[in-house]
């Protein structure tokens, strides 16, 4: 049975993410599969009420008969359905943002700070090899503090499969 | 695009310290928001990455191609057909906190107008992070 009061939720420890049984939802076009409600306002609200968020866990059981338990499955619908609320909410922002494209804004630094995120995300993992005048670029950046706080968050989910296989945190010139 | 800078008060320090000419033209305004990330937004952010989208996976095609490039204002011209959103995405997955890290670090080497505008970018990124992460709260 889930909680008494939503407030009394605690925060879901990082071990604990993902729940078993019950996937990520990367996309709002994505809930009905997983919730079983495809409206993102609908199950924040649903969360916020005893008889909602029973209706609501009731009917994630049944898209996700593996999900063993309820409550950390509600925590984890709290946070997952919180980020893509912020994310809808961010690239809204962003859109109405006068800027020109990024590329042609500042072109440079952008372009370097796409670079440097990737590499972070393990994605020059998949082949990509950093060109040599970038790396002079980017010895600028303090990579071993951005690296840890990513690596932290990112080992932790490295069970998950979140990377393709053979991926690796990878930074040329650094070693953590 | 108007000519500022979102500096917290350390990031002020740094552009305080550039020299004059490359100074000049930009006003700052001050970052006073600091609605970083808890521990498990960002791992959920992490997870919520989707390598298989289609712009992800131009973006990444376009990071395998670019081994030849000489410089990054060319790197960014090869990356121009990447839609902005998947670099936001990129950004929205790291946080204000890594994204504080890059601006720091492009400060202190900032030789040009350019460069300004580049961290000037990243400082409007790390503002909006911000509105769009105190705007929202566990349910």
């Amino acid at each position: 049975m889930p909680r008494s009061h939503p407030t009394d939720m605690a925060p879901l420890a990082l071990k604990d993410i993902p729940v078993e049984g019950l996937p990520v939802v990367k996309d709002t076009r994505e809930l009905a599969d997983v919730y079983g409600e495809k409206d993102l306002k609908l199950v924040r609200a649903k969360l916020q009420t005893n008889e909602g968020k029973a209706q609501l866990l009731s009917q994630i059981q049944e898209k996700n008969p593996g999900v063993k338990d309820v409550e950390k499955a509600a925590d984890q619908v709290n946070l997952n359905t919180e980020q893509l609320q912020k994310k809808e909410g961010f690239l809204t922002r962003m859109v109405k943002y006068p800027f020109r494209h990024p590329y042609k804004t500042a072109a440079g630094v952008i372009g370097v700070s796409a670079v440097v995120a990737a590499t972070l995300f393990g994605l020059n993992a998949l082949g990509f090899k950093l060109p040599a005048i970038i790396e002079g670029a980017l010895s600028a950046v303090p990579l071993e503090k951005v690296k840890d706080i990513i690596t932290t968050i990112f080992s932790l989910g490295r069970g998950t499969q979140v990377l393709p296989p053979g991926a690796d945190l990878g930074v040329p010139g650094v070693t953590v | 695009m108007k000519n500022s800078l979102h500096l917290t008060a350390i990031e002020r320090k740094q552009f305080d310290a550039l020299p004059e000419d490359v100074r000049e033209g930009w006003e700052i305004t001050d970052e006073t928001l600091e609605a970083h990330e808890r521990p498990e937004e960002l791992k959920m952010r992490v997870l919520m990455l989707d390598q298989e989208e289609p712009a992800m996976k131009l973006f990444v095609e376009k990071l395998q191609s670019a081994g030849s490039i000489k410089n990054p204002s060319e790197l960014a011209e090869h990356l121009g057909d990447v839609p902005p959103s998947t670099l936001y995405t990129i950004f929205f997955t790291i946080g204000t906190r890594a994204m504080s890290e890059l601006i720091a670090a492009f400060l202190t080497v900032a030789t040009s107008d350019d460069d300004l505008a580049g961290v000037a970018f990243l400082t409007a990124i790390r503002h909006e992070l911000f509105l769009s992460n105190a705007e929202v709260s566990p349910a």
